[in-house]
């Protein structure tokens, strides 16, 4: 039987989902029931994608989700030990901005064109 | 096999028809750039496509035929006959690499080396080995044609079950990526929060801006199996060519790309000068290109609309085609009840309400079946080659001539009948067409020559396939039915009749029997497929002029127009297409010999057959009867029946295996009542009644 592709750890004062391996079209469900848990814990929620190999939009727009929603009362969310293959998937995908801030985007070199096209002239 | 892979199988398969015909069609032309181009960039689609598909065989394989076409069209390699062998039997190999299965795989493996082998021989400088690493890595753009760099704008919205199909969005942006230089842009929009979210939906979309060498049709390659899945606008939004500092401004790109309208953009900036006129008056930008950016807007602008148009053809499968059939059949059923319960009402409104719905379905009706008329072009196309390869295996010079290409016929009836047409052209070239000796030997021209052709006539198609060969000696025919005992030896047949046992199970008159035809067990097969398209089959020969087999099928095997007849207490259904008039008549005016029934109309004799008497009805016969006068093969006659009824669609149903034997019914129809209906055969009616009366015009429709 294969390792799971999202692991939940529930710790004292935060909660750690793990992502790892191929995270196929099927991996997202898994991912989603993860992340509504980890809400419902109400504490801070540390998502590491050390071991990603590859990654299905799915999920990626489920943690793009999660970013996006998130107010001042949701518990703090942070992506964690990068894989090259995620990273180049977030690259690809051009959701940097969003699932690492605007300020601090997946480090390589894919530029988004949101940044891209600040400060041009109007008319 | 995945949905990706069965939509390559089918571009591939229409890919491989047209590399087919560029190919037979490029022997008689070997300079036309034309067919050079056709050529590689099917190669090119076969390839490239075949790459993403998983079909890294077919990827490899013909890599190397795209790059000897490219040698072509760049003037340093000549079309010669090899070539055109080579490619022939390069087409062959796909459309078998399409269907192999893996034992399969193993010898074409074989045949691929051969063939490239072969083809390395006529490139001189090229390697000597097959690159066939080299083709296994190609993505659709490697190899493509280069252009000068240009910026496109690819703006690419999955739908929502797009991950349903096994598509892949980042694969896709991958490609893209591989292409050039990438910007992406995530739009986010419809993300809903985490709670609402279903994994499996696709909520975002993307514009890329992509700077490339590649051409649009490259990058629409990319998106070649996701395009019906997806909402697609591949746009050049920069040629390369223009000034550094001649970039668009906000609101024209906002405006260019559908995110503003321009009206919005001026309503929201009522008071100022126009951004134009500003840059003008500043002379920061010449009115000069002022005006080109407004050229080009415009040009942008018709552009699209004529993309739009090319979009406007969807690819839908066949299935969907026959359920949306079987559902008008269903309807026309219904309503057929709906006028019966109307009609019995008296109810003036209903009625009206009925007959308006009557016209609204006739109109689906024919909407839905000209949705499945296909043009027999396509079919006919198959022929070319199947007639190049088996006169050339035989020593013979035979050509093929088609006429009628652009008739159309129910996909059903075309996708049947593409066997049948291929026996029958078999046994012309085998058995029909002589050797270039034989026919000097008979003062004919060395080629023979075979005609396939179609034409609408009656609301049916006639299909001819006629070649001038040695033709059929009904002599040897009667002869050979006797040795096989398929008829006593003093059966007294005629000519005409004698050549139809050639479509007798189990008779060949072929004296040795080769690996095309001669086996026997073909003709019976194709005149059961014709009679089971509810079609007919005639052979006329002459000897040392030719054979003409003629092939009469119905338009469609869905829904006709009927005119529904009672006879005694039965109803019997006429197909409307074969019917010139209706007449009243007194029974005592028909006049009854021999030969059957006849009466005078309009001072002519007419012919008439008593569906009373063929249906074996008893009841009493009217005082006057209906004469529905039809048009058969040619010959006007007239069924004697009770009353009409009403014209109406009639939804065609099969018999059952246990009634199919019986030749002079064509189906069955449900009335509205629930009741069950006949539909004659017409033709099958008048060959039975002018045989059984002796009638000369027996000799004709035999």
């Amino acid at each position: 039987m294969s390792d799971p592709s999202v692991i939940l750890k529930e710790h004292s004062e935060q909660t750690e989902i793990i992502l790892q391996g191929e995270l196929e079209l099927e991996s997202a469900e898994q991912l989603k029931s993860a992340l509504v848990h980890a809400l419902d814990l109400a504490q801070p929620i540390q998502i590491n994608v050390a071991s990603v190999e590859d990654c299905h939009i799915s999920s990626l727009q489920l943690l793009a989700s999660l970013m996006k929603h998130r107010t001042s009362s949701s518990p703090l969310c942070q992506l964690e030990g990068d894989s090259e293959a995620f990273l180049r998937a977030v690259n690809l995908s051009g959701l940097g901005h969003i699932l690492y801030g605007e300020q601090n985007e997946a480090s390589d070199s894919v530029t988004p064109i949101a940044s891209a096209t600040n400060g041009e002239s109007d008319g | 096999m995945g949905k990706i892979q069965d939509t390559y199988k089918e571009e591939a398969e229409e890919l491989l028809t047209d590399l087919e015909d560029a190919f037979l069609e490029l022997e008689n032309d070997p300079r036309s750039e034309e067919l050079i181009n056709r050529i590689f960039r099917a190669m090119h689609t076969i390839k490239g496509s075949g790459a993403m598909a998983g079909f890294d065989n077919i990827a490899a394989f013909t890599h190397e035929f795209e790059t000897a076409f490219d040698r072509v069209r760049k003037g340093e390699l000549s079309v010669t006959q090899e070539l055109i062998e080579i490619g022939l039997a390069s087409q062959s190999w796909i459309a078998e690499m399409l269907d192999s299965n893996d034992q399969q795989t193993a010898l074409l493996k074989e045949q691929a080396d051969e063939l490239t082998v072969r083809l390395l021989q006529l490139m001189p400088d090229s390697a000597e080995k097959p690159n066939t690493e080299q083709g296994k890595q190609m993505a659709p753009e490697v190899a493509a044609e280069e252009h000068d760099e240009q910026i496109f704008r690819i703006r690419f919205k999955p739908n929502e079950d797009f991950f349903n199909f096994g598509s892949k969005p980042l694969a896709l942006l991958r490609c893209l990526e591989e292409m050039g230089e990438y910007n992406v842009v995530a739009y986010t929009d419809a993300l809903p929060s985490l709670e609402s979210l279903h994994p499996l939906t696709s909520y975002l979309s993307w514009d890329v801006l992509l700077k490339t060498q590649k051409s649009r049709d490259d990058i629409l390659d990319v998106f070649i199996f996701d395009e019906d899945d997806c909402e697609l606008h591949v746009d050049v939004i920069d040629h390369g060519d223009e000034q550094e500092d001649d970039y668009k401004r906000i609101g024209e790109i906002l405006v260019e790309r559908g995110d503003i309208s321009a009206d919005e953009l001026e309503n929201l900036l009522p008071k100022a000068p126009k951004v134009g006129e500003i840059l003008e008056a500043a002379g920061a930008v010449a009115k000069e290109k002022i005006t080109s950016a407004l050229v080009e807007q415009e040009v942008v602008k018709t552009d699209r609309q004529q993309k739009q148009k090319a979009v406007e053809n969807i690819r839908v499968p066949a299935p969907k085609l026959e359920m949306q059939m079987n559902l008008v059949g269903e309807l026309v059923i219904a309503l057929a009840s709906l006028n019966r319960i109307a009609a019995s009402h008296a109810d003036t409104q209903l009625i009206n309400a009925c007959e308006e719905m009557n016209h609204l379905i006739t109109e689906l009706r024919d909407n839905v079946l000209s949705i499945r008329m296909m043009q027999i072009g396509s079919t006919f196309s198959r022929f070319r080659r199947v007639v190049r390869d088996l006169a050339k295996d035989q020593g013979k010079n035979i050509e093929l001539f088609t006429h009628g290409a652009e008739t159309e016929l129910d996909k059903t009836v075309i996708d049947q009948l593409g066997d049948p047409l291929v026996h029958l052209i078999r046994n012309s070239i085998d058995h029909g067409i002589e050797p270039p000796e034989e026919r000097a030997e008979k003062g004919k021209p060395a080629e023979g020559k075979i005609i396939l052709s179609a034409q609408h006539t009656q609301g049916q198609v006639v299909i001819k396939i006629e070649d001038n060969g040695r033709g059929i000696d009904p002599t040897k025919i009667r002869s050979k039915a006797i040795d096989k005992g398929v008829i006593e030896p003093d059966a007294d047949i005629s000519d005409k009749d004698a050549l139809q046992l050639i479509f007798a199970p189990g008779f060949s008159t072929a004296e040795k029997i080769t690996n095309i035809s001669g086996r026997g067990v073909g003709m019976d097969v194709v005149k059961r497929t014709i009679e089971d398209l509810r079609g007919t089959i005639e052979l006329d020969s002459i000897v040392n002029k030719g054979t003409t087999i003629t092939l009469k099928l119905p338009l469609t095997l869905a829904i006709i127009e009927g005119l529904l007849t009672r006879v005694g207490d039965d109803v019997i259904a006429i197909p409307l297409s074969i019917i010139k008039e209706c007449v009243e008549i007194r029974s005592k005016d028909l006049s009854k010999t021999k030969q059957g029934y006849s009466t005078k109309i309009r001072g002519t004799l007419m012919p008439c057959v008593s569906l009373r008497e063929w249906a074996e009805i008893s009841a009493d016969k009217p005082d006057l009867v209906e004469l529905i006068i039809v048009s058969v093969d040619n010959e006007s006659f007239a069924f004697i029946v009770d009353e009409i009824i009403d014209q109406q669609q009639i939804v065609i149903k099969n018999l059952g295996a246990v009634y199919r034997s019986i030749d002079s019914i064509s189906g069955a129809t449900i009335l509205g009542d629930g009741s069950v209906a006949l539909i004659i055969d017409a033709f099958q009616i008048l060959k039975r009644h002018l045989k059984s009366s002796g009638g000369d015009a027996a000799q004709n429709v035999a």
